[in-house]
């Protein structure tokens, strides 16, 4: 287990150069610190799931790296420039699910997931859009648009549209939510292939068998800190 | 204890009271405010109605072109006075479908939260809104009571207080006429069926005014005495006393109708009301359209299939916007305004004017704006969802600024060449009338990028963040500054649509270009951070 004012390095492998750093990062709002500092170095391949008690500063940190809130203090860099979600290469090499999401709501399910497929470029996108509605098990609505979807169904379209495309870092919020058993189970094994073929995870969770399946470690945010813990660690901290 | 005797049990509950109870533990100081602040309110409604009636004043008198020599056009038969019964009967239509739309009976989604699934009778909570949306009829009945008489007596020349004073009543009777009748439609559940009888009888509208038309161009002798009688007698105080006494029969009549079926409305149905009346005034409010205009759901259904072969090449971003524009049937506003500048020019006298042209243009400019808005925000403003798509920030604006000048471009050079045809503007030189064609489109997408944009407005804070005369006036020009940036834009346009043999002075293609400049720099300053990205 790490230390409380932790720095944590999880790089492993050869590649010394982190994908995501945070240095001294305090997180929370001009008037109001939430959690920090914290230090966060995350390398190639690796699955770290952040852990909390509700109001801990979850989906603050996540938004905070995104860029979405400014850090109260110190510095967060992927691929060792400022992070700067406007620009090509951000928006390139990461990919997001950080809320209920919002939708263009003239598309089609389908048709959301071929605009991703084909703004990234990627070769027989047909196949692959084929592929994520059956993985997600969206063959069925495939021609509906996202008013007529069920609030289940909406966060199954967000979560393709994720991983349908490449992506070094894959940030996701709580991705279990309004999912069905199988479905997270479906998930849990999808996410922990992402991560063996060298994608890094950075995934708030409340799920204990997602922390177990498909990452390494936790980091829990508690007391205004943070604390790396193993991913069973984790599991065990959320089953309590 | 079976189902009547759980009815029977079921206690009266007036939740009003609960408010009363509320208002009456209020100090003086808070009602102090509450008073201040409806002072405000009437004060600010009686300096926007000022307004009103200056701007319509200058519409009208830009309409008819006083004092400007104007072609005349062979299919004009319709003076706008002729007109003004058919504007009427097209303001009940679509006040009865606003009825329709906002429920009329509402409940608001705190009420609805907390006490529509409390086990108790809700007549007292329709009961209080049936009263509000009594009132709302009868406001909104009056205040479009208030812009026709305004137009009539413009057009007319000449104001009979009397006329107006009975023309009044007249419409705060239609307002309860109407309300009722919707209220009965909505405890029936039909407003969808009303809503399509409705949009059919706007067509009917459209059909008897052509064929009226052909018959007044064919010089019949019925119809021509028909129309001349129709624009008489609405300046008669006998049809105003007439039209009082019908509509307070059926107003006594709708009301007993109103009355017996109002408390079949279910609960599901007052709380979607009141979800659609939230948002009519959070726009109104906001001064925002956006989301009360948004397309439904079930409208882009209808169209879902559509656009699909033709943007199957296009890029993914060009694609989205080409799909909310067909899809959200966006592009069917400029159509229907183009289609509404022509008619008019073609059969109304006086119309074909230069200065009802400049009306049109500017007219365009902010529409173009507000359209234009409304389909490319999504690119400038949900950074979660276009971070899919794998194109940087600079990349999507500059599409989006791309996709509003040739939209805009398209809206404008449609409006010069068809006004240009009809003989109302004098194309010499087009090389002119293309720079400034073009100039202007670049003010109405640099007006809808800032538009697109646009945030939520905590008024109290803007306002009372003010404090002077001039501090306001700043708050209030920055309001409406996207518009202006347009409208500035359409100068060099505007000059040639006035005097098209004259040679534009530079300071307009200056000012032109300075309000233009937005658009152009999200043009080509955009491409050269989309290289360093």
């Amino acid at each position: 287990m790490y230390s409380a004012t932790n720095v944590v390095t999880m790089q492993t492998g050869q590649d010394a150069k982190y994908q995501l750093e945070a240095k001294e990062l305090v997180i929370g709002y001009p008037q109001r610190t939430i959690c920090g500092p914290l230090n966060l170095q995350l390398s190639r391949g690796h699955g770290v799931g952040i852990i909390g008690a509700n109001g801990s500063g979850k989906s603050t940190l996540i938004r905070t790296i995104l860029g979405h809130l400014a850090p109260v203090q110190g510095e967060i860099e992927f691929l060792g420039l400022p992070v700067n979600e406007d620009s090509m290469t951000f928006r390139q090499e990461v990919a997001v699910q950080v809320t209920d999401g919002t939708f263009f709501e003239e598309l089609t399910v389908a048709e959301h997931l071929e605009i991703v497929a084909r703004g990234h470029s990627l070769p027989s996108w047909e196949q692959k859009v084929q592929a994520e509605l059956d993985f997600f098990e969206l063959q069925e609505v495939a021609g509906l648009l996202p008013g007529e979807l069920s609030s289940g169904q909406r966060r199954k379209v967000l979560l393709a549209a994720t991983l349908i495309r490449p992506a070094q870092l894959v940030l996701l919020d709580e991705p279990e939510q309004r999912l069905d058993l199988r479905i997270r189970q479906k998930l849990y094994c999808r996410l922990a292939t992402l991560r063996q073929s060298g994608t890094t995870l950075l995934v708030v969770t409340h799920d204990p068998q997602l922390l177990r399946n498909s990452l390494e470690h936790a980091m829990l945010l508690d007391e205004d800190q943070g604390e790396m813990i193993s991913a069973e660690s984790g599991a065990q901290w959320l089953e309590r | 204890m079976n189902a009547n005797d759980a009815a029977v049990q079921v206690p009266e509950f007036d939740p009003q009271q609960l408010i009363l109870r509320a208002k009456r533990r209020r100090n003086f100081s808070e009602r102090f405010d509450s008073f201040s602040d409806a002072y405000v309110w009437v004060l600010a409604a009686l300096v926007a109605l000022a307004y009103l009636f200056s701007a319509i004043f200058g519409l009208i008198f830009a309409l008819l072109g006083q004092g400007v020599p104007h072609p005349h056009m062979p299919l004009a038969v319709w003076s706008l006075q002729e007109l003004s019964p058919v504007l009427l009967v097209l303001a009940t239509i679509y006040l009865f479908r606003l009825l329709l739309h906002l429920g009329p009976l509402a409940v608001d989604s705190s009420k609805a939260e907390w006490w529509l699934p409390l086990p108790l009778h809700s007549n007292a909570l329709r009961g209080r809104a049936l009263r509000q949306a009594l009132l709302l009829g009868m406001l909104a009945s009056a205040f479009i009571g208030i812009i026709w008489l305004i137009v009539l007596y413009g057009l007319a020349g000449a104001f009979d207080p009397l006329v107006a004073g009975w023309a009044m009543v007249c419409f705060v009777l239609a307002g309860i006429v109407l309300t009722n009748l919707a209220v009965v439609v909505q405890s029936n559940g039909k407003q969808d069926q009303v809503q399509r009888w409705l949009r059919r009888a706007v067509l009917v509208l459209i059909v008897v005014l052509v064929v009226f038309w052909g018959l007044l161009k064919a010089q019949n002798q019925w119809v021509l005495g028909a129309v001349e009688s129709a624009a008489d007698a609405i300046l008669q105080i006998s049809t105003w006393v007439g039209g009082t006494i019908i509509l307070f029969c059926l107003g006594v009549l709708s009301s007993w109708w109103s009355h017996r079926t109002y408390s079949n409305i279910g609960a599901r149905a007052l709380r979607s009301s009141g979800e659609n009346q939230q948002l009519l005034w959070g726009s109104l409010m906001q001064a925002d359209y956006r989301a009360a205009t948004a397309p439904s759901t079930a409208l882009i259904g209808r169209r879902r299939s559509q656009g699909r072969r033709l943007v199957s090449h296009l890029p993914v971003v060009w694609r989205v916007l080409v799909l909310r524009l067909i899809r959200g049937a966006r592009w069917h506003l400029p159509v229907r305004y183009l289609v509404l500048v022509m008619a008019l020019t073609m059969t109304v006298e006086q119309i074909a004017n230069p200065l009802s042209a400049v009306v049109f243009y500017l007219l365009l400019s902010v529409l173009l704006t507000l359209n234009v808005s409304a389909v490319i925000s999504p690119l400038l403003t949900q950074s979660q969802l276009t971070q899919h798509l794998g194109q940087s920030t600079a990349k999507l604006r500059q599409t989006a600024a791309l996709f509003a000048v040739l939209y805009s471009a398209l809206a404008l050079t449609l409006l010069t060449a068809g006004l240009g045809a009809l003989g109302v503007i004098e194309l010499s030189n087009a090389w002119m009338w293309g720079a400034a064609v073009l100039l202007g489109s670049l003010g109405s997408a640099a007006g809808s990028l800032g538009y697109a944009q646009r945030k939520e407005r905590d008024w109290e804070s803007l306002l009372g963040g003010a404090t002077n005369d001039v501090a306001i006036a700043a708050v209030l020009f920055n309001e409406v500054s996207t518009l202006v940036r347009a409208v500035a834009t359409l100068a060099p346009l505007l000059s040639l649509v006035l005097s098209p043999q004259r040679v534009i002075a530079w300071p307009l293609w200056l000012v032109s270009l300075i309000f233009a400049f937005r658009a152009l720099h999200m043009l080509v300053g955009e491409f050269s951070k989309q290289s360093r990205s």
